[in-house]
C-alpha cells in the first residue's frame, strides 16, 4: 500500500512552516532526493519477489512491484534455505551453480523510489515509511533544504544539525530493518556457510526468530 | 471555500501590473507589447535567481505572444513578485528621479519575495565638482 496523500501533505506542511519562502517545486524534488538517500542507506524497503528456477539456468531477471532495485538481499528456497546468489546487474539474480529440478525460489530485493514519480510528482513508497519515519525525513528535508547558498530558507549554520539527526534516522532505520521490526532479537548472524539446514547428528538449529 | 485564483493568467497579471503604474485609461502609456516584453522579462529573470520555481508543470519555459487567458504556471505566493518585476522593467524606461526611485523599490519587492533579501538599489556616482 503506498503512502496516502494525506502523510505526504503533513511532512511537506511541516517542512514548509519551516522554510519561509519555500516552493512546492523544491520541496517535492527535495523530497525525492531524501528518500533515495534514505532507502539506499538503510535498505529497509525490501520486496520478495518469487523467482522460478528452471533446469541448467543460472540467471534470472527479476521485476519489483514499483520503486528500483537497489541490491539483492539474499535468496531463500521453499524451506526457507539461504541459496547462494548475486546480482552481477541489477535486476539480474546469477546463482552459483544451475539447479537440477523446477522449483521456486524467494529473492528479496532492496528497493529505492524510482522516476517517474507519481500523481502530483510525489514518489510512490510504502505506507509505514513516512509514518514510522516522519521526523527523519523531516530532518533530510530541513538540512537538504537549509543547506543551499541562497534564499529566505539558506541556514547553513543549522544545516548541519538536521542532516545529523537525519543520518541518525537512517541508522535507525537500518537496524530495524535487520531486526525486523522486532525487539530483543540479534541484528545479525553466523555466516551462512557455517549454517547446518538439518538436524542430522541431534544438533537443534536455530534463533530468536527462526527454528530449523 | 474556493480555490485561490488570483494572478492565473497572463491578463490578470498585465491588468494588476498597469494598476500600478495607475496606466488604466487608453491610449495606454505602456502599450500591451511593452509589458508583455516586461512580463516575458520578468519570468527569465525569476528563473535566473529561482530555477525551482519552473521545474514541475514546465515543459518548455512558459513565453508570451499575447494578453489572453493563458494560464501562467507559477506557484500561488511567488505570483507578486512577477507583478512588481514587470512594472519596474515598464519603468525603467522613464527618465524622472521619481520613477527611478520607485523601480528601484519594484525590483526591490521582486527579490524580498524570491531570495528573502533586499538587494542594495543602484546608486549613481558622484556628480563633476560635487563635494
Amino acid at each position: 500500500m503506498t503512502a496516502t496523500a494525506q502523510d505526504i501533505k503533513q511532512l511537506l506542511d511541516l517542512a514548509r512552516v519551516k522554510l519561509i519562502g519555500v516552493s512546492d517545486a523544491a520541496l517535492k524534488a527535495e523530497l525525492f532526493t531524501v528518500l533515495d538517500e534514505f532507502f539506499k542507506d538503510s535498505s529497509c524497503w525490501t520486496e520478495t519477489v518469487q523467482v522460478q528456477i528452471v533446469a541448467n539456468t543460472t540467471l534470472y531477471n527479476v521485476v519489483p512491484n514499483g520503486g528500483q532495485i537497489v541490491r539483492l538481499a539474499g535468496v531463500v528456497d521453499v524451506n526457507n534455505i539461504p541459496q547462494p546468489a548475486i546480482m552481477p546487474e541489477i535486476g539480474t539474480i546469477q546463482f552459483g551453480h544451475a539447479y537440477n529440478n523446477p522449483a521456486t525460489f524467494y529473492a528479496s530485493l532492496v528497493k529505492t523510489v524510482s522516476l517517474p514519480t507519481g500523481k502530483n510528482d510525489i514518489p510512490v513508497i510504502p505506507d509505514w515509511v513516512i509514518q514510522q519515519w516522519r521526523f527523519g525525513l523531516l530532518d533530510g528535508l530541513l538540512g537538504n533544504l537549509k543547506n543551499t547558498s541562497i534564499g529566505s530558507y539558506a541556514d547553513p549554520k543549522k544545516a548541519p544539525y538536521h542532516l545529523a539527526r537525519f543520518r541518525k534516522a537512517i541508522g535507525s532505520a537500518r537496524v530495524s530493518a535487520l531486526r525486523r521490526n522486532t525487539i530483543g532479537t540479534q541484528a545479525w548472524r553466523f555466516p551462512q556457510g557455517f549454517q547446518t539446514s538439518s538436524q542430522i547428528g541431534g544438533v537443534s538449529v536455530g534463533n530468536d526468530t527462526r527454528f530449523r | 471555500m474556493a480555490a485561490n485564483t488570483t494572478l492565473s493568467t497572463v491578463t490578470d497579471y498585465i491588468t494588476d501590473v498597469r494598476t500600478l503604474l495607475q496606466d488604466e485609461i487608453a491610449p495606454y502609456r505602456y502599450t500591451d507589447p511593452q509589458l508583455l516584453t516586461a512580463f516575458n522579462l520578468s519570468l527569465l529573470e525569476g528563473r535566473r535567481i529561482r530555477p525551482d520555481l519552473f521545474v514541475f508543470g514546465c515543459d518548455d519555459f512558459p513565453h508570451y505572444t499575447a494578453i489572453n487567458a493563458n494560464a501562467v504556471p507559477i506557484e500561488k505566493q511567488f505570483r507578486m513578485a512577477f507583478v512588481f518585476a514587470t512594472a519596474a522593467h515598464a519603468m525603467a524606461r522613464d527618465q524622472e528621479d521619481f520613477q527611478d526611485s520607485r523601480y528601484v523599490t519594484f525590483m526591490q519587492t521582486f527579490n524580498a519575495i524570491l531570495l528573502g533579501t533586499v538587494l542594495p538599489p543602484i546608486a549613481g556616482g558622484q556628480p563633476p565638482g560635487g563635494g
